[in-house]
Formats: C-alpha cells, structure tokens, sequence
C-alpha cells in the first residue's frame, strides 16, 4: 500500500497543514486591534461593520436619538398612538402573537434578538384602511429589558395619488390624536410630490416622551416612498 | 458600516458640489453657493450655519433619524461601542468629515483637512477623513431599500429648509434642493448593489 503513496505526498501534505495553520494564525493576528490600521491597507473592505450589535449598543443608539429628539421638546405627549401596539409595553411575545393572527413573516434584523422587520404586511394587521394597500415592511425595535420602543412603516413604488392619500390619511389619524405637527416640510399635494427625484413632504410631532413621524418622498422609478414611525423617547 | 457611513459622505460631497456647478453655470444668479453670495445675500455655506451650522444638522440627522431607524443604526453600531474598535471613526469624527467635505465642495473648507481629533475615540483619537467613494466603491453592497431610507432622511431634513426665496441662514432655494436631489439621483447606480438584500445591515459582497 505504501508503495502506491508517491513519496513526495506526505511532505505535500505537512507543507499544506503548515501553510494553513500559519495563515489562520496571520489572519487572526491581522484581527486584533493593534493590527487594525495595517489590515485597513490591505484591503478596505476587511473592516467589516459590526452588524450584531449588543442589546447594550442597540439600547446606546436608541437612547443617544431620544436625548436629541427631547432636547427640542416641550411638552410630553397628550397620547401615544403607535399602530395598535402599545410603546414601551408591548412585548417580543406580543409581537410574535400579533404575527402569528395576521399571518405576517418576520425575521430579526442582523441577527439582532430587539431588532425586528415584518415583510408584506396587511394594512388591516396594524389598523390601516384596506385602501392604503399592504406595507413592504414594519419594523420594530425593543429594549433590552423587552418593551417596543420603535414602529417603522415602509411603502415604495406608490404613485403620487396613492402617497398623498396614505400619508393625508396618517396625518390626519396622529394628528387627532396627538396635535398639530410641530414641523412640517413640503406639501402633501400631487403637484408638489410629482415635481421630480426627492421631492417629499414630512411631518414631525416631536414630544418629550414621543415622536411620530409621517413622510413621503419621490425616488424617481421607484414610486413614491411612504413611511411613518413611532418612536418612544422616554429616557 | 464603515462603507456604508462614508459612501454616504462621498454621495453628499458630489450632491453639494453638484449643487456648486449648477449655481456656477447659471451665472451665480442665485449667489447660492460658496463662501461669498451676492451682495446683500448669505452664501449657501453661510445659509447652511457655516461649519458650525454644518456639524450640527449633520449631527441632528445621524442622532434623530438614523440612530432611531431599525435598520440603519446596525451601520452604527461600532460607534455605541465601548471602546469604538480600531480603525472605527466615532460619530463626533464621522459628522466633523461631512460636513468638511461639503464646506470644502462650496469652497468654504479643506477636505480631508488635519487628522480630526476625538481622545474618546481610545483606538483612533486621530481620525484622518478619506476620499470614500474611490476607496470603498468596490466594495460597497448597499441594498436599494436602505438606500432608498438613507436619501429618504436626507430629503425630509433638508425640505422643511426649502423656502421660495432663501436668504437667511437655515434656509435654501427649491432650486438648491432639486441641484442637490439630481447629484444624489446620479449616485444610485455607483452605491446601491443590485445584489445586496434590499434591507437590513450591511453583508459582504
């Protein structure tokens, strides 16, 4: 059998085993911090972002937004709609059972446990008129103690018409329950949305403690985008 | 999340020097760009809060829009972190870069400047900012729906701004907003990777 084994194999073999064991090792080096800048030379695309964030840094994020958001604040919030679910009490297992009834696929976003996107969903599943057409997505985001903190709405390729109407209709549903936007830009007109690329109309009702956004913004062949979010900024 | 901040910085720079070579071509009509405007008008530099004005709404928008978007803050997740990793800019080094590199496409700035010094930032106190589009170009796996967000923030910052006649600071022309929303439409095709998930946070190509 050994006859059969070219003689020069086995030192192919340890040279292979060698080379990989001392690349794996370079390449380990190459990951530490100190050998960041050198790795950043090498190639750019090495430094890759860190995309599983810790419930630490999720929570970090959160609250560095809401302490901006508060600082052109006055008032707290007369109420807090936020789609049917309920900011900074609904839960992940909320969420789960509202997916489930509405049989609605969502995935956690990067892998992140707090981070969440629903795809294709019903307007009906989040209290929407059957009229606004089924959202591309919602989002959620939670603490790291489990409560909802974040709800993001996205529809695109809507044209100006179906825009004006969707975001007139939010508007107007936040607006009686919350107040008159304290920001405005834009207008939510055809006219103005059909006026070319990046046209938007926005509306901010900013809170200490809540911050309801409701935007529309032209992306050329893409449609019209719409958004809404409801954000928690309680500290 | 590098790539995807600093190609955000590069769209921005060819956005405000796109919107310094339309003002040129009209003759400086507007006298909407540059460090000096017409006589008796601010420059859109100066229209724009100079650097100071600059860092800040560049601040404001990283802080109130991107860091509470579900799906962009996991681009921003280094700069959370305790330390910022190695070879990682801090959000304080991220804004003092963009808003240098749009001064300096009105003129008004030197990019990349001095290294920008941040000692909170342990890995990298001395941040020196880069031509990303060049360097990152390549590399970029931008999804169209994070791109369609990100200019979507951009948009809905800068239109409560647009004003018919802009002459004080914090405010711009429908002019300067439609110079700036071209430039940007212009970079979609070098950003967004038609193979990258639409969402979510940034994968290898």
């Amino acid at each position: 059998m050994n006859a059969a084994v070219p003689a020069y194999l086995p030192r192919v073999a340890v040279g292979t085993g060698t080379a990989a064991v001392v690349l794996t090792c370079l390449v380990g080096v190459l990951h530490l911090p100190f050998a960041a800048p050198l790795l950043r030379r090498l190639s750019p695309a090495s430094l890759c972002p860190i995309t599983h964030g810790t419930p630490a840094q999720i929570d970090r994020a959160h609250a560095i937004g809401g302490a901006a958001i508060r600082a052109s604040a006055t008032a707290s919030a007369p109420s807090r709609p936020a789609l049917g679910f309920e900011l900074d009490k609904t839960t992940r297992g909320d969420l789960d059972a509202w997916a489930t009834l509405n049989r609605v696929s969502c995935e956690k976003i990067g892998g992140n446990e707090n981070l969440r996107r629903c795809t294709d969903v019903p307007a009906s599943a989040v209290g929407e008129p059957p009229g606004a057409g089924p959202l591309e997505e919602v989002s959620f985001e939670l603490r790291g103690t489990g409560e909802l903190v974040n709800v993001e709405t996205m529809r695109r390729h809507l044209s100006p018409e179906q825009a004006v109407r969707i975001v007139a209709e939010r508007e107007a549903t936040i607006a009686s329950g919350v107040g008159a936007p304290n920001k405005t830009g834009g207008e939510a007109t055809v006219a103005h949305l059909s006026r070319g690329f990046l046209s938007s109309y926005v509306a901010e009702h900013t809170y200490l403690d809540y911050r309801a956004t409701v935007s529309a913004t032209n992306l050329g062949e893409t449609g019209v985008m719409a958004r809404e979010q409801y954000l928690s900024v309680r500290p | 999340m590098r790539m995807f901040k600093l190609s955000v910085i590069g769209m921005t720079a060819a956005l405000a020097l796109s919107a310094v070579g339309c003002s040129s071509s009209d003759s400086g009509s507007s006298g909407s760009s540059g460090t000096t405007g017409d006589s008796g008008t601010l420059s859109l530099y100066e229209r724009l809060g100079g650097k100071t004005g600059l860092e800040s709404f560049v601040q404001s928008v990283v802080e109130t829009k991107i860091l509470t978007d579900a799906d962009l803050k996991t681009f921003f997740f280094a700069q959370v972190a305790t330390p910022i990793p190695a070879g990682s800019p801090s959000a304080k080094q991220i804004v003092v870069c963009f808003a240098r590199f749009v001064g300096t496409a009105l003129q008004a700035d030197t990019y990349p400047g001095a290294p920008v010094n941040d000692p909170a930032n342990t890995n990298n106190p001395n941040h020196t900012c880069r031509d990303m589009v060049k360097s990152h170009r390549p590399f970029l796996n931008i999804g169209t729906a994070n791109f369609d967000k990100f200019i979507g923030y951009v948009a809905t910052s800068l239109m409560p701004l647009v004003k018919p006649t802009a002459t004080k600071a914090g405010e711009i022309t429908q002019a300067e907003f439609e110079a700036l929303a071209a430039a940007l439409n212009g970079t979609k095709g070098d950003i967004v990777n038609p193979g990258a998930p639409a969402s979510g946070p940034f994968v290898k190509p």
